[in-house]
């Protein structure tokens, strides 16, 4: 346990300090453009919502499972929710009513989620579907749905949720708070409950959390329901940024929200990892995001970013493989006492010890 | 040849779903309809028979569509810089060979990073198009090799139809089919690829076999690649343009197929013949929600319902978690009603 909590702490500081030097070569680079407050702003907005869908992810990952359909969910919420307000919003009410009326919209966001999650929860654990097969079909239904729904054209003009998007309190954004209190609870919900307990030890080793009693078939439905709720978070806040809402929205956001949680120090396998890592690889990423949007001003950036997503998801695969055959062999020379000549480690990664 | 109970439910299901569309549409048997048919089903299954040697050796390959468009694009920026008049098999060759190269990468990188297959897959993916994207061009290329327009008139067998029209069955089927059975040969009867299976059901198994797992699983990629730079050159063939933003998105088609064909995503299980009927299945369904009445914004929802259904499929035939659970149910409610 204490060698995890360090290989653990010793991410977390590795990941610190990367944020740090990244932010620190921009800010002298430019420091006019990268410490203005318009582009803090931005990036704050940018990695808000790109950050809910991140922890999405990763509580899934956790269990050794995955979720696809996040961007699918949160796009189907904005959707039902945008039709829902501009619905009711016909006549001009007083905002009081105004209000009642966006937390109505809040609650119904929430219950699409809910009810997403809750499918794709029913798939993976009550049904036995891989969890990769399972979100792959149903990102494909959401997005099906939410093509009914609009048919295929972009919603504009909901009002309602304008403050919640545009809003800030003492100078940061409100959606950045949201994140932040988001990352917050869940990482309480993961590290100082019993819940958070069982999910990791049921992403170490699911046979012995089934065997120590622990009700697996509730526990992933539960982690499911959580990444949909997360989703349709991301969905509101997006909701309340662009003021708008269509099925085709961040389409690119799927890739970034998984090699977010790797970066991060979640293991794709399961029961590793901490939601701190993954809040600290969202600035990240958001740095390095903005940092090629200054360097490289020219069309065509967008195919760049893709190439340097799909870099950095491999290089940081790259560490971690190296870090494990270093465990390997201290391991070894810990057991035995000899360094050892040709070592061979688990083979499959699904069947690592 | 023995044929398994999935594949012959597979089948069933093609049949019945041809009836149906059949019956609403007459011209659905026509040579025309068929032969067009199989032309669409070419680039999507030579996609899915390579999906479909990394799942069986228990990999996930979501890369496929990238490694087409490049080496596509690939091939024909090259051929039109140093080879404009190469003839058409000197193309495949090349588009074999890009994309071989990129799968024996992606194969390289799974095995010595130890790391999920689907996730490097998802890096390479995105690493792949951006390259491509970013620092080889985006624009459309009209003016292909002639090799290309001239493939792309070769039918190999022509009938004429009933009101005169001369149709045809096209030359790139033949390639499609004739790669499917070497795969199908290839890991039916020969040791090596026996091991793949052997890999994908238990490596730990197969090493102490005394199989080379690893090389095993970097063969598997690699064959994976070249399948899509195969499948990539032959969807220029089809459009006669070289198009550096197409065919990415089209990995659901491919994964569905493999998927309802039987193969088994945690490896060592399924067959060429059942994935060839999951493409079928998958490319009639397609083909077919417009004659059916299904109205276009409706399709994406209807192709996902169906999705969700055909991955449960599998599922449902091992019955093995439906029963499990519906056993464990019953189990609860003796319980209480015991307490």
């Amino acid at each position: 346990m204490t060698a995890i909590g360090r290989h653990l702490d010793s991410r977390l500081i590795t990941l610190v300090a990367a944020a740090i030097v990244i932010a620190g070569a921009l800010g002298l680079a430019r420091p006019d453009v990268f410490l203005s407050s318009l582009n803090i702003n931005s990036m704050l907005l940018q990695s808000s919502v790109i950050g809910l869908l991140s922890l999405a992810v990763a509580v899934t990952m956790l269990t050794g499972g995955i979720d696809l359909s996040i961007n699918a969910t949160a796009n189907l919420t904005s959707i039902i929710v945008a039709l829902f307000l501009s619905e009711l919003h016909q006549g001009e009410a007083s905002v009081s009513v105004g209000y009642a009326i966006a937390g109505a919209g809040v609650v119904l966001g929430l219950v699409v989620g809910l009810f997403c999650g809750a499918v794709n929860g029913a798939l993976v654990a009550l049904l036995g579907y891989s969890p990769i097969l399972a979100t792959l079909g149903t990102m494909t239904l959401f997005v099906g749905i939410g093509t009914v729904l609009t048919a295929g054209n972009t919603l504009f003009g909901v009002s309602a949720f304008e403050t919640l998007g545009r809003g800030s309190v003492a100078g940061v954004p409100l959606p950045a708070i949201v994140f932040l209190i988001a990352a917050m609870l869940l990482s309480l919900l993961l590290e100082a409950r019993r819940f958070g307990f069982f999910v990791y030890l049921y992403g170490a080793n699911e046979t012995a959390a089934v065997f120590s009693g622990i009700n697996a078939r509730k526990l992933v439905l539960k982690v499911y329901v959580t990444s949909g709720l997360l989703s349709a978070i991301a969905g509101l806040l997006n909701l309340g940024i662009t003021n708008s809402a269509n099925v085709d929205f961040g389409s690119s956001y799927v890739l970034l929200a998984i090699l977010i949680p790797v970066l991060g120090g979640i293991s794709p396998s399961g029961g590793a990892g901490r939601i701190l890592g993954v809040v600290v690889a969202v600035f990240i990423l958001q740095f390095l995001s903005t940092g090629l949007n200054l360097v490289f001003q020219s069309s065509g950036s967008n195919f760049l970013k893709d190439f340097a997503w799909g870099a950095t998801l491999l290089v940081v695969l790259a560490i971690d493989g190296r870090r494990h055959f270093w465990a390997a062999r201290i391991a070894h020379f810990a057991r035995t006492r000899q360094v050892p000549t040709s070592i061979q480690p688990g083979l499959s990664r699904e069947i690592q010890p | 040849v023995t044929i398994s109970r999935h594949e012959i439910v597979v089948l069933i299901a093609v049949l019945l779903l041809a009836a149906v569309v059949g019956a609403v549409n007459p011209g659905f048997f026509s040579f025309f309809n068929i032969f067009s048919l199989l032309k669409n089903s070419t680039v999507i299954g030579l996609f899915a028979v390579g999906f479909f040697l990394v799942l069986v050796v228990g990999g996930l390959d979501v890369s496929f569509a990238a490694i087409g468009i490049v080496a596509m694009y690939g091939t024909v920026k090259l051929a039109l810089a140093y080879f404009p008049d190469a003839p058409f098999f000197l193309l495949l060759g090349t588009a074999l060979l890009i994309g071989a190269v990129l799968g024996l990468f992606n194969g390289v990188l799974i095995t010595s990073f130890r790391a999920s297959s689907l996730i490097v897959t998802l890096g390479t993916l995105n690493l792949y198009r951006g390259f491509l994207l970013y620092f080889v061009g985006t624009e459309t290329i009209r003016q292909v090799p002639r090799a290309i327009t001239e493939f792309n008139r070769a039918n190999v067998f022509t009938v004429t139809a009933g009101n005169g029209a001369r149709v045809g069955l096209h030359a790139s089927v033949l390639i499609f089919l004739a790669v499917a059975a070497l795969i199908f040969l290839f890991l039916r009867y020969t040791t090596f690829g026996r091991s793949l299976y052997a890999v994908g059901g238990n490596p730990v198994a197969a090493q102490r076999m005394g199989i080379a797992v690893e090389k095993v699983e970097v063969f598997a990629y690699s064959g994976a690649g070249a399948l899509a730079g195969i499948a990539g050159l032959l969807s220029a063939v089809t459009l006669r343009l070289a198009n550096p933003q197409t065919l990415v998105g089209s990995e659901l088609d491919v994964i569905a197929a493999a998927v309802l064909g039987g193969a088994a995503i945690t490896g060592g299980r399924g067959s060429v013949v059942g994935v060839l009927l999951g493409v079928l299945l998958i490319v009639i369904t397609n083909n077919s929600l417009i004659v059916l009445g299904v109205p276009a914004t409706w399709q994406k929802m209807a192709i996902g319902g169906l999705l969700i259904l055909a991955i449960g499929m599998p599922l449902l035939f091992r019955r093995v978690h439906v029963a499990e659970y519906f056993e464990s149910a019953a189990h609860a409610l003796k319980a209480k009603r015991a307490a």
